[in-house]
């Protein structure tokens, strides 16, 4: 299983290159976010950008659903005072100045009630449109480490292991004490036999709920425990050369 | 082997020689700090009175699904206000994330998400963002303005398609409870 570095690169964020934005790169057409291709021009000799807004070309069949939603959003044509708003609006978002959720008034209940929509949507067997929800809630607020952990959880649900690796990292990122990233990361460390890089988490699982009073807090702790245990006495038949140098003062039970 | 070898070695899928190869690793390569650290914070935790773990077997650990969802309601206690709207103060938490509050709370971003008007129109969504990073980047070089051009696009797409999902969901259960309704008044 191919995890990411320990200390990969940042999140997918608006401040940030997101994941996708270097896999588009590669592609030999950009297209555009509502599936019109991009033609590879020079950004100082493109044309006269009022044309291009008199000219809108047809958007390309491969892509129906996102511009049917675009030419649904905001019916008609805005006001003049409206565009200059939202014109302001996308300067602070490039300049990193706010996010998505802030320049839209995106308060935390409305996108956690979203979330919570596509939570129980994914439950109900609904994955991808799940998955889609939350993506698009990471990007809203890339600094909301619960979005990003409930994506990589989706993610590795689904069997998108790599997806879920990076999206774990990029929740302890901006959250270093999100359980359930730090647990979860932990599981798939273990199962790809990282054993140096699934300490860390266990240990930061272990120091967040160290009472085990959450589920997750409880399954970290018995990770924690066999997985200490069974590398003490693996150490512990090795020569006396290759031994730890320093023990705790007790040994945890079971 | 010992019960915890071989619960480790199931777990992970590793031989117990390779699992001992790799406990050797973690001293070759100074990691064995995380095993310390590690038993460290389980000592500490057991002296502050923590309550039972799981029982850990290698076939109950395999029966468990991996990848565990933190549903949202619960996530969202701890989850500061940064980079939202500023909210209208909240009687309590407990209210602000209740099942029904945080319905209504979805039904009105989506609506936010409708109206915020960057996906207006094809021809001025991109005129707008080619726009803005004229302006926001005008002292970088082309390339960096063109890359950074399709990642705003590329977040755009994202939160475009993440509202369609959301909006038919959210339409059909409103659909739902109409024909609910109109059931319980038949």
């Amino acid at each position: 299983m191919a995890l990411p570095p320990k200390t990969p690169p940042k999140p997918a964020t608006a401040t940030t290159t997101p994941p996708a934005a270097s896999s588009s790169s590669s592609s030999p057409a950009p297209t555009a976010a509502v599936g019109r291709p991009v033609a590879k021009v020079p950004f100082a000799n493109r044309p006269p950008l009022a044309s291009q807004i008199q000219k809108p070309t047809t958007p390309a069949p491969s892509a129906p659903a996102a511009s049917s939603t675009a030419t649904q959003l905001l019916p008609g044509a805005a006001s003049a005072k409206k565009e200059g708003a939202l014109f302001k609006k996308l300067q602070q978002i490039a300049r990193h100045e706010i996010t998505w959720a802030e320049a839209m008034d995106l308060t935390r209940s409305e996108a956690f009630g979203i979330a919570q929509n596509a939570y129980r949507l994914f439950e109900f067997g609904q994955q991808q449109r799940a998955r889609k929800i939350i993506e698009g809630l990471v990007v809203l607020n890339p600094r909301v480490g619960a979005f990003h952990a409930l994506l990589g959880a989706m993610a590795g649900r689904m069997g998108d292991e790599a997806a879920a690796g990076a999206s774990y990292t990029a929740a302890i990122e901006v959250e270093p004490d999100n359980l359930a990233a730090r647990v979860n990361r932990a599981e798939m460390l273990l199962k790809a036999g990282n054993l140096g890089d699934a300490l860390d988490d266990l240990v930061a699982a272990t120091k967040i709920d160290p009472k085990g009073k959450t589920a997750l807090g409880k399954r970290a702790q018995s990770l924690a425990r066999v997985t200490s245990q069974a590398l003490r006495e693996l150490l512990k038949k090795a020569p006396s050369s290759s031994k730890p140098t320093s023990k705790p003062t007790s040994t945890p039970r079971r | 082997m010992s019960t915890s070898i071989s619960q480790l070695s199931t777990f992970t899928g590793l031989s117990e020689t390779e699992l001992a190869r790799r406990a050797q690793d973690l001293v070759s390569t100074g990691k064995i700090r995380g095993l310390n650290a590690l038993d460290a914070a389980l000592v500490a935790a057991q002296a502050g009175g923590a309550g039972a773990a799981d029982p850990f077997s290698a076939a109950s650990a395999a029966s468990k699904q991996p990848h565990v969802l933190e549903e949202p309601a619960t996530s969202m206690a701890r989850t500061p206000e940064k980079g939202f709207a500023t909210a209208p103060a909240t009687a309590s938490l407990q209210a602000a994330n209740s099942p029904a509050v945080l319905d209504r709370a979805a039904q009105t971003g989506t609506q936010k998400i409708k109206g915020f008007g960057v996906f207006d129109s094809i021809g001025r969504q991109e005129a707008n963002v080619q726009k803005m990073m004229l302006e926001a980047q005008n002292g970088g070089d082309a390339g960096s303005r063109e890359l950074m051009f399709e990642q705003i696009k590329i977040q755009m797409n994202k939160i475009s398609e993440s509202y369609q999902m959301i909006s038919n969901v959210l339409s059909s259960t409103n659909d739902e409870a109409k024909t609910a309704i109109n059931n319980l008044k038949a």
